[in-house]
């Protein structure tokens, strides 16, 4: 049934900005033949490299919108009273859109990622497109040598554990917002500040840091601030549920 | 078999007690009436049934078991609102609930919406509150579930839709299957109704057959409805 759930969640999540996507992958052809044949000093060049950053930001911005608008309407709003009649549990419901809004941070990056590559693709001639992938496979041998496969994986295991952490606190504020009747909102905004407060005083007071000798601790205390925003979100949404 | 039993149900809202100890046994095979004024706790008692809401004291059990996932998979339950996505459309819709639901019949839906000559392609947001009010019943109707559950299936909409939502549901329902319709406008429904509950500020003043009711009272079940409410008001 999750994956069922995630379908669903990621099938209405693409629609919204999936054409956004197209739209900044279409702009880093444009751009990176722009480069190319030195067309810099035009003015549409200045206007499309303006449109291309103001939409890079919008890929980032975006999604979460999209995914805390998702929450709110698909669980607290009128489209919960399908979402609670599924037969699955809460915390199916809630795991469901965790890994989601996760999936679709990943194509949010991997798209920005292609973006560049894309515009980088387009802007080089030949000679210099086989210079780069020289270089390119110089760092890739370097980061052999020394090793550093093992820390960039840590470091991905980092990005992972903080991304879910952050979603799970978006949620957790967005299901205490649902315990203040007609002030959803607002009650969801100072929840989201009110933790981030204490998030932030208690990482200082801990004195946990996201420094290599410390990766276990704050990996640890990263799961832990998790496991406490989904107990949060899934107490309110199982036991205090009340739809308008 | 007793499709939904509660035992000195009570649900809070702060102080106020929109459900106050209700003690109710509803058989299978049957098609009731939870007829109450506005605020008189119906959509309550369905949305406990649901588990959208947790009893503040007694419970509430569906076929023997408490509300939860397992109850889900035999209990169809039609909100009072819009709750449809409305960026599906009625193709999504159906493998949505062929999905989640084992029980649900695609052909019996195929059937309904072609008889409505509602466009397949057509997202939810471009109908008209008519269609969707329809959809959504069809969509309901379409499961072979145990106990339906319709909150105000017939407000909102014109008498012809009434008359076609009434018939849907009549012509949809296993003879197993208990049906709990909650509304306010007795004389459309009193027609189809075996039994009619009587809600009053969480309180069951009535609960009987309706031809009994009719007997004993010696008027329509929507008569006696105005004299017994009538009668509280004053």
């Amino acid at each position: 049934m999750l994956g069922k759930l995630m379908k669903y969640d990621l099938m209405s999540a693409m629609r919204s900005f999936g054409p956004l996507y197209l739209v900044l992958l279409a702009m880093s052809v444009v751009i990176g033949l722009f480069i190319r044949f030195n067309v810099t000093e035009n003015f549409l060049m200045t206007f499309l490299i303006i449109s291309y950053g103001v939409t890079m930001i919008v890929c980032w911005v975006v999604p979460i919108v999209i995914l805390t608008l998702r929450f709110k309407k698909n669980l607290l709003g009128d489209e919960g009273y399908l979402s609670f009649a599924l037969p699955v549990s809460t915390f199916e419901q809630i795991v469901a859109k965790v890994l989601s809004a996760l999936i679709i941070t990943v194509i949010c990056a991997a798209v920005v990622i292609l973006s560049f590559l894309i515009t980088g693709f387009f802007a080089a001639s030949f000679d210099q497109l086989r210079i780069a992938l020289q270089q390119l496979a110089g760092i890739f041998h370097e980061v052999l040598d020394v090793n550093l496969i093992p820390q960039l994986l840590k470091g991905l295991a980092m990005l992972i554990l903080s991304s879910v952490q952050f979603i799970t606190q978006i949620y957790a504020a967005l299901a205490i917002g649902h315990l203040f009747k007609d002030h959803e909102t607002l009650g969801a905004a100072i929840a989201f500040i009110a933790m981030s407060f204490l998030l932030s005083t208690l990482v200082n007071t801990l004195g946990i840091e996201s420094v290599a000798g410390s990766a276990g601790i704050y990996a640890l205390f990263t799961v832990a601030v998790t496991a406490v925003f989904t107990a949060v979100t899934w107490f309110i949404l199982d036991r205090n549920l009340n739809l308008g | 078999m007793n499709v939904l039993e509660c035992r000195n149900l009570t649900k809070s809202y702060g102080s106020t007690k929109a459900l106050d100890n209700v003690n109710l046994t509803l058989e299978s095979g049957r098609i009731i009436g939870l007829l109450g004024p506005n605020g008189s706790g119906k959509t309550t008692l369905i949305k406990l049934a649901n588990r959208m809401l947790v009893p503040t004291e007694g419970e509430l059990l569906i076929c023997g078991q408490k509300p939860g996932v397992e109850t889900k998979k035999i209990v169809s339950y039609l909100p009072d609102r819009n709750f449809l996505p409305e960026w599906m459309n009625c193709k999504e819709l159906i493998w949505m609930y062929e999905d989640f639901y084992k029980d649900f019949d695609t052909q019996r839906a195929v059937e309904m919406i072609r008889s409505l000559n509602i466009d397949h392609k057509m997202p939810m947001k471009k109908m008209s509150k008519g269609t969707k009010e329809k959809l959504q019943l069809i969509l309901t109707m379409s499961r072979r579930a145990k106990l339906y559950l319709l909150d105000e299936p017939i407000a909102g909409v014109d008498p012809a839709a009434r008359d076609y939502i009434l018939h849907t549901i009549l012509s949809n329902y296993d003879e197993e299957a208990s049906i709990l319709i909650s509304t306010h406008l007795i004389a459309d429904v009193e027609s189809v109704l075996d039994e009619a509950i009587f809600l009053k500020e969480g309180h069951i003043m009535l609960h009987d057959n309706v031809d009994s009711i009719r007997e004993k009272s010696g008027v329509s079940l929507d008569e006696h409805f105005r004299e017994v409410f009538r009668c509280w008001e004053n």
